[in-house]
């Protein structure tokens, strides 16, 4: 019998909640990176690091995938994420609370989204891991990403008519 | 094998481009026989490598154009304007099919037929009446007409370089490949093999004067030497006769040359393959070897150049901008050890990592001549399309630039170009009428001057009326009817936005795409672009182009605790700003100018200010003034993408890393003061 696909995933915290991703687009978590906010930009924007002599930008998940809340007051680490592109591919990385675990988990085992949820936006989600931790909302990384800039780069348009 | 699809149609259109810079060349002098061997050569090699790749169409327009390119070859047909023109458009015709897969368009299908049948004609026409004059010296043209006709003497020059053995090539089985054509005589040419102490049994020393009868025709001959290179070997066609009345056979034979064998035994060799008696003596004959020695050195040099992939240079700068960092990180940590011996050799690192940088930069710099074809090929057809006679002229075309600058200054230069003789150059009646010599002239002038390159396309056509411009700009509503505008005020409208001087639109220029379109694009790459003009004398637009863009001097200032850099070329002066903290603008040198406060600006207005320091910048001869908190110090700043999100920043044009590993962002003047300017703030008497 064939075996069922596995695929590795990162869980973190982000928030009370906890998510989790797909480690083949995860290059690195950082620890106490110092993050220079970019004054006027958009405002899921936490601000740019120094990655390995790279510029790469920090979101704010909270914001940028409109879900309620924000991580929390303790020291945060930034996820960096790695995605094909085009010709190239782009790095970018996320403010998150605290790295859980990376555990293994077949793909007929996971569960499907609920349609509505407190702390998460079901859109960006691919489905609920059940680990020993609880439940692990797992997310789409490639549609988290790959938001229309344009629609973005409008959003802060409009943001700077308003004034 | 689509490795080598991809790498056949570079090549080719590599030869198409080249095929242009003659046909260029051809039109504005005098023919010599080299031109035309070049072209013969082009379409041989085409030709082949087509043929090879199964592109059926190209293969076939290239054989048609090399047939026609050897009777010019062997004087049976005179290259007249109108072939050149055929040719023009076969090359166009080459562009496509490479580009298309050898597909026709359906659009072209015509264009291509017609073509094919237009060179097929005039090979024909010159075969037809030399056969009926009966000299039937054409034998080897128009690819459906195979015809094998009489045994006729070929002599080879058969030359393989040094290093044929290690290419996996055996030489001498040419001569069984030869000898399966006709009857083969040959003549060893010893000259190049050393003394023993020299001798490397690995290369190959040896060369060939060969001398075939055979009913095979030229390019059959020449197929058999598919495995060497041009330089390699030669094929020339004896006539009937004197074979000593063929120059280019004196010069190229080798025995002759080295009077291994004297004139009369080498007829005697011809004699006795051709079975005919020679005519005349061969002594007494001047020989001209050198000349063909000298063009092979001439090829070889063209190899010296190598290709390289744009991505791998591109990472070689990014390598070097981290070694530049890295250095400055170095710097920082010497100053708090202050060890003497780590002092020193960080000051020989420096010196070391700048000549590298320079090194690394310099290799992505090519000359603007790239550019000049494109040009040519322009004005060339616009000026027929619009009945001008134009000269174009070039200066400093081999002025060098970034490769990312020079390939998005074509559309620019294009377009300015398509204005001067649009707009510009009149035809040849109205200038004769205004006392002008009846051919215009545009002129492209390149130099550099410090780290800028600027670029002046000039014409000496009918100028710029700025009286004109004033009313098509107040009739589409750029300028008030009432507002005074200074002259060079005036001509600067022809870059507003959406101006066009309506009358005049023509399917050339006035396509809706205006010279602000130009002006943003060459603002974009940190560039200045001016007109001048005189009515009557002419026009010149003058870009100011930086060298490169990957780094640039900067002035690092603190605004906000936000690290920002100012690029060095805008800056005029500092000063500490002593106006109250309300004034829009402030009085510099005279004249009042506006004030922005970046502070202000980056933080929409509620940052408590740590300090007063006024930078004066200047863009386009207009002065603002920067309220920053406090000056660090000057900073090479490598320049480095944003980051993904924020490609269209507002305000910034990339940031840089600093020697502390820290961020700091590199100011986009222009995109601050259009901001500015879009929400009113600095008023509108800037219009441009």
């Amino acid at each position: 019998m064939e075996k069922p696909k596995k695929n590795t995933y990162l869980s973190f915290y982000l928030g009370p909640t906890l998510f989790g991703a797909n480690v083949k687009y995860i290059l690195e978590v950082l620890r106490n990176e110092q993050i220079t906010d970019i004054p006027r930009s958009a405002d899921f924007i936490k601000g740019i690091i120094n990655f390995r002599g790279e510029i790469v930008t920090v979101v704010d998940f909270f914001k940028k995938l409109n879900m309620p809340g924000g991580t929390g007051k303790s020291q945060k680490i930034i996820i960096v994420f790695e995605l094909p592109d085009k010709n190239k591919s782009i790095k970018i990385g996320v403010e998150a609370d605290k790295v859980r675990k990376v555990f293994e988990m077949p793909d007929n085992q996971l569960k499907p989204v609920p349609e509505f949820g407190k702390y998460y936006n079901p859109e960006y989600l691919t489905g609920v891991a059940e680990t020993s931790d609880g439940f692990v909302m797992l997310f789409n990384i490639e549609k988290v990403f790959s938001e229309n800039e344009v629609q973005i780069m409008n959003v802060i348009q409009t943001k700077e008519t308003k004034k | 094998m689509e490795e080598f699809r991809q790498g056949f149609v570079e090549e080719a259109l590599q030869l198409a481009e080249k095929l242009e810079t003659i046909l260029i060349e051809l039109e504005t002098r005098d023919t010599s026989l080299d031109d035309i061997q070049d072209i013969f050569r082009i379409m041989h090699t085409l030709k082949g490598s087509s043929a090879m790749f199964a592109y059926k169409n190209t293969e076939y327009l290239a054989h048609a154009l090399e047939d026609v390119f050897n009777l010019i070859r062997n004087n049976t047909l005179q290259l007249s304007p109108e072939i050149i023109k055929l040719v023009f458009s076969a090359n166009d015709v080459f562009k496509d099919l490479l580009a298309n897969n050898d597909n026709v368009g359906n659009e072209h299908v015509t264009n291509y037929n017609q073509i094919i049948d237009k060179i097929k004609s005039i090979a024909s026409a010159v075969v037809s009446i030399n056969s009926q004059k009966g000299t039937g010296t054409m034998n080897q043209a128009i690819p459906d007409k195979p015809e094998k006709t009489s045994e006729r003497v070929y002599y080879i020059l058969f030359k393989p370089d040094s290093d044929v053995l290690l290419r996996g090539i055996t030489p001498i089985s040419i001569f069984d490949e030869l000898a399966s054509l006709g009857q083969v005589t040959s003549i060893p040419c010893t000259d190049d093999v050393p003394l023993p102490e020299d001798y490397n049994a690995s290369l190959f020393y040896l060369a060939w004067d060969i001398f075939i009868k055979t009913k095979a025709r030229f390019d059959e001959l020449e197929d058999c030497f598919l495995f060497y290179l041009e330089h390699e070997y030669k094929i020339l066609e004896l006539q009937p006769g004197d074979p000593t009345a063929n120059k280019e056979f004196m010069a190229s034979c080798l025995s002759l040359g080295k009077g291994n064998l004297t004139p009369n035994q080498l007829i005697l060799k011809i004699q006795q393959l051709t079975g005919t008696p020679v005519e005349g003596t061969l002594e007494n004959k001047p020989l001209t070897r050198n000349e063909t020695i000298t063009k092979n050195e001439e090829r070889r040099n063209v190899f010296e150049s190598i290709k390289v992939d744009s991505f791998k240079l591109d990472e070689l700068i990014n390598l070097v901008s981290d070694l530049v960092t890295l250095h400055s990180r170095l710097d920082i940590i010497s100053d708090e050890i202050k060890h003497e011996g780590l002092d020193k050799s960080l000051r020989q690192l420096s010196k070391l990592s700048k000549r590298f940088r320079d090194n690394a930069l310099e290799l992505r710099l090519i000359p603007v001549k790239v550019l000049v074809l494109k040009m040519q090929r322009l004005i060339r057809d616009l000026s027929i399309e619009l009945n001008k006679d134009v000269e174009f002229i070039t200066e400093g075309t081999n002025t060098e630039l970034d490769k990312n600058i020079i390939s998005r200054l074509e559309g620019p230069l294009l377009h300015i170009l398509r204005n001067c003789l649009d707009h510009g150059i009149e035809t040849p009646a109205e200038r004769i009428a205004c006392n002008k010599p009846q051919k215009g002239v545009i002129r492209f002038i390149a130099f550099c001057s410090g780290s800028n390159v600027y670029i002046q396309i000039q014409d000496d056509g009918k100028g710029i009326d700025p009286e004109a411009i004033r009313q098509a700009a107040i009739e589409q509503g750029l300028i008030n009817k009432n507002e005074q505008t200074g002259r060079q005020e005036t001509i600067n409208l022809l870059f507003a936005p959406g101006f066009s001087t309506a009358k005049s639109i023509t399917n050339i220029s006035g396509r809706g795409v205006g010279l602000d379109v130009v002006k943003k694009e060459i603002t974009a790459m940190r560039g200045e672009i001016d007109i001048e003009s005189e009515k009557n004398l002419g026009t010149s637009f003058t870009l100011k182009l930086p060298l490169t863009l990957s780094i640039i001097d900067t002035l690092m200032v603190l605004v906000n605790f936000t690290k920002i850099l100012i690029p060095r070329e805008h800056i005029v002066s500092t000063e500490i700003g002593k106006e109250a903290e309300l004034t829009e603008n402030i009085g510099f040198n005279g004249r009042v100018i506006p004030l922005i406060k970046l502070g202000d600006e980056f933080s929409e207005g509620q940052c408590q200010p740590s300090g007063q320091i006024n930078v004066i910048i200047a863009q386009y001869d207009k002065y603002y003034a920067l309220k920053v908190d406090k000056i660090i110090g000057e900073h090479q700043a490598v320049v480095k993408p944003l980051g993904h999100y924020n490609h269209n920043h507002g305000y910034f044009s990339g940031a840089s890393i600093l020697g502390d590993g820290s961020l700091a962002f590199i100011l986009d003047i222009n995109k601050v003061i259009s901001n500015k300017r879009n929400r009113g703030n600095i008023g509108n008497f800037n219009i441009k």
